[in-house]
């Protein structure tokens, strides 16, 4: 049984499998979770009522949830993860039907990273002045639109690539009309972070397939596979179009960035010598942004590298030989996503710098 | 627990595995007979080692096709694959499996490509933009992981190394300039406050960081292994923060650095007090565009996590607690905040520099 499981967790990292891959391997907390319908609760610790050898009996007011103010009672259990538990503490708590009969599970981090966008939301305002309120708005709209729209529906069956196609050229004109207002600089804006962001995907669209990428070397599209075969009555299929998604939702932020610099630029030189020739314009355009762009290079390669390091690190285990790297399935999704990233930020600035050219010009 | 325990034990066993094998590219010479068994089917296939230090031998291996295609290296005459080889005692080939595609003349292209887009938008400081991103990379592969390895604080070796980092891209922006001395300190108060930032709120959420996937490898290499030594994953998590917010304040602070030295030069009589709000001015309009860059990178890389939480339909208040979701809510706000807190620094700073 052992030997079975071994060989199964040794190919993780691999596009081959010696074992059935359908294999019950996950001991994953996920999992435990899935098979049982459980409500949840978070609630502040009162007092500690008993002790026994397995658990600790905890006296829980309930302060969000079904009943809320109700006080009841919860077991922590000394096996697993420990909670450490003390008077005053907040802490998430599931129970089935009973709610005296309910387990603790987690801490209740709520009020942590409620308290972390707060910070954020007074910090950008007071830095970046109140007129951010709107932009922050609709990015955190957008985020939003990605979770509870986007993922619903690709679930459902529909293409996870025209989805987010319509949902990143949703995201990216709203926020672009918000920082710029509607106005030539943000239209142009708005055609050059598009036209970049096809032209990353097609780059994906023709370089995925070419290398076998189907995501299956990573944790979560394994999840995925498994649960949504196991778990869900609509399993999911479009892997590779997933992937597509995710190269261009985590590009298109950038590439905002840029487009919006160029433009608000050129916009500026235009507004100080109104009779510039579209040529000269468009030339001023692309100078700004080479130095815009050179600078930016370096962003998304620390981004991703700084989100994934405890990841990196750990597979620094498994992969010890350039050849096992570099036709590594993980290794190539990382490299292309910062990759292909980068070069649409790029050619960001000659699409923006032309249309705006053309916009802004008159001849 | 149990189950917990369990995965250590599997992976206690699977390093054992990995350490034997040597990789090698093969061509394949001969499909032949296959079978067929409950879900999967067999292909014995004859391989050419065309690389590494068992080239030219011929092996005969197994490759197995299951039922789910997705999990499968679906192989023709002539296609060249990887393969890993366990060896015995003496070097000889003991055992070789399939592992899969080959894909390093792919990635290698894509690089190329990059390059020629950044040298053709980019002229002659497309090349320095690439120097800066390899000098980057070579620092972060090989200086910090071995640090990190090594068991120095995690979070302190990634601020140097980032402060390394962050010297080579200004000196080779700004030459060696004031212009330099005033990035480089608005860059530090970017860093150190990510770090520090993120490190306070681990602590408020009380989040280990053994959940993330990666840590259990790590822990089960720092238990089996002497020249493993990572103990601390929040502070690890927070050297991630500063790692990814760098790019974003260089990029900040450099716009703001130059745009109000081309104020100061373009104005010379122009007030102490007037330069420094028109540097704030500047950081305000470079924000607008900013905000979303790493707030989308972070969505985009747990984005088949949160597809995964709502397939099993599990509460948005449980995945809200979960350390996982946390993580990454705390490190996407806070490498954003990073960059918006080194406006002021930097502004002022710039102010009274060039005005003394």
């Amino acid at each position: 049984m052992v030997s079975l499981l071994v060989l199964s967790v040794n190919f993780i990292f691999a596009d081959s499998w010696p074992e059935p891959p359908e294999h019950d391997f996950y001991a994953h907390p996920l999992l435990e979770i899935s098979k049982s319908k459980d409500n949840y609760a978070v609630g502040k610790v009162i007092k500690v009522i008993k002790t026994d050898k397995q658990s600790d009996i905890l006296s829980v007011k309930i302060t969000f949830g079904a009943s809320r103010g109700q006080i009841a009672e919860a077991a922590n259990y000394r096996e697993g993860f420990l909670i450490d538990v003390r008077p005053g503490s907040r802490i998430l708590i599931s129970y089935k039907d009973n709610i005296n009969k309910a387990t603790v599970v987690d801490y209740d981090r709520t009020l942590s990273l409620a308290l972390l966008a707060f910070l954020f939301l007074l910090f950008v305002l007071i830095i970046g002045g109140l007129n951010k309120l709107g932009g922050l708005f609709t990015l955190f709209a957008g985020i939003v639109i990605i979770i509870f729209v986007y993922v619903p529906l690709i679930i459902h069956g529909y293409s996870p690539l025209v989805i987010s196609l319509f949902i990143v050229f949703f995201i990216t004109s709203t926020i672009i009309f918000f920082i710029g207002k509607f106005s030539r600089k943000s239209v142009s804006a708005i055609v050059g972070t598009l036209l970049s962001i096809i032209f990353v995907l097609i780059l994906g669209m023709i370089f995925y397939p070419l290398a076998n990428i189907n995501g299956f070397s990573l944790e979560p599209v394994q999840f995925l596979n498994y649960f949504s075969k196991n778990y869900s009555s609509q399993p999911f299929n479009n892997f590779q179009q997933l992937l597509f998604s995710v190269l261009i939702i985590g590009a298109c932020g950038v590439i905002i960035d840029v487009a919006v610099c160029v433009a608000s630029s050129m916009e500026q030189i235009v507004l100080k010598r109104s009779g510039i020739s579209r040529k000269e314009l468009i030339h001023y355009g692309m100078n700004v942004g080479r130095d815009i762009s050179s600078v930016v290079s370096n962003t998304l390669v620390l981004a991703y590298f700084g989100a994934e390091l405890v990841l990196i690190i750990s597979l620094t285990v498994s992969i010890r030989s350039l050849t096992n790297l570099f036709n590594n399935e993980w290794f190539f999704i990382v490299v292309f996503q910062t990759v292909a990233g980068s070069i649409g930020f790029l050619l960001a600035v000659p699409f923006t710098a032309i249309s705006s050219g053309y916009l802004m010009a008159k001849k | 627990m149990k189950n917990f325990i369990l995965f250590l034990f599997i992976e206690l066993l699977l390093c054992q595995y990995i350490f034997a094998d040597v990789f090698s590219k093969a061509k394949v010479l001969k499909i032949g007979s296959s079978e067929i068994k409950k879900n999967v089917k067999i292909e014995n296939v004859s391989l050419e080692i065309i690389s590494g230090k068992h080239k030219n031998k011929i092996v005969d291996v197994k490759n197995y096709l299951w039922d789910e295609k997705n999990y499968n290296t679906q192989i023709k005459q002539n296609s060249v694959v990887v393969v890993a080889i366990a060896e015995n005692e003496c070097g000889e080939i003991e055992n070789v499996f399939i592992r899969g595609y080959v894909r390093d003349k792919f990635l290698l292209l894509t690089v190329l490509i990059f390059f020629a887009v950044l040298c053709s938008v980019c002229g002659w400081k497309g090349a320095r933009a690439f120097a800066s991103i390899f000098l980057n990379i070579f620092l972060l592969v090989k200086v910090l992981i071995p640090l990190i390895k090594d068991g120095y604080s995690p979070l302190i070796s990634c601020s140097a190394v980032a402060l390394i980092g962050a010297i080579i891209t200004i000196f080779l922006i700004f030459g060696f300039t004031k212009k330099s001395f005033v990035s480089l300190c608005g860059i530090t108060a970017g860093i150190l406050f990510a770090g520090i930032t993120t490190l306070i709120f681990l602590k408020l959420s009380k989040i280990s960081g053994i959940f993330l996937e990666g840590s259990r490898m790590i822990i089960t290499m720092v238990r089996t292994s002497d020249s493993w030594k990572i103990t601390d994953f929040a502070s690890l998590i927070a050297g991630g923060t500063v790692i990814a917010s760098l790019g974003a304040v260089i990029d900040v602070v450099v716009d703001v650095v130059s745009g109000m030295n081309s104020v100061s030069i373009s104005n010379p009589d122009i007030k102490k007090s007037d330069l420094i709000s028109s540097g704030l001015e500047i950081g305000r309009d470079v924000l607008g565009g900013m905000l979303g860059s790493l707030l989308f990178v972070f969505v985009s890389t747990s984005l088949v996590m949160i597809v995964v939480y709502t397939v099993l339909h599990v509460p948005f208040i449980r995945i809200i607690n979960w350390e996982f979701f946390s993580i990454v809510v705390i490190q996407a706000f806070i490498s954003s905040l990073a960059f918006v807190v080194s406006i002021p620094p930097t502004v002022y700073l710039m102010g009274f520099i060039s005005k003394n």
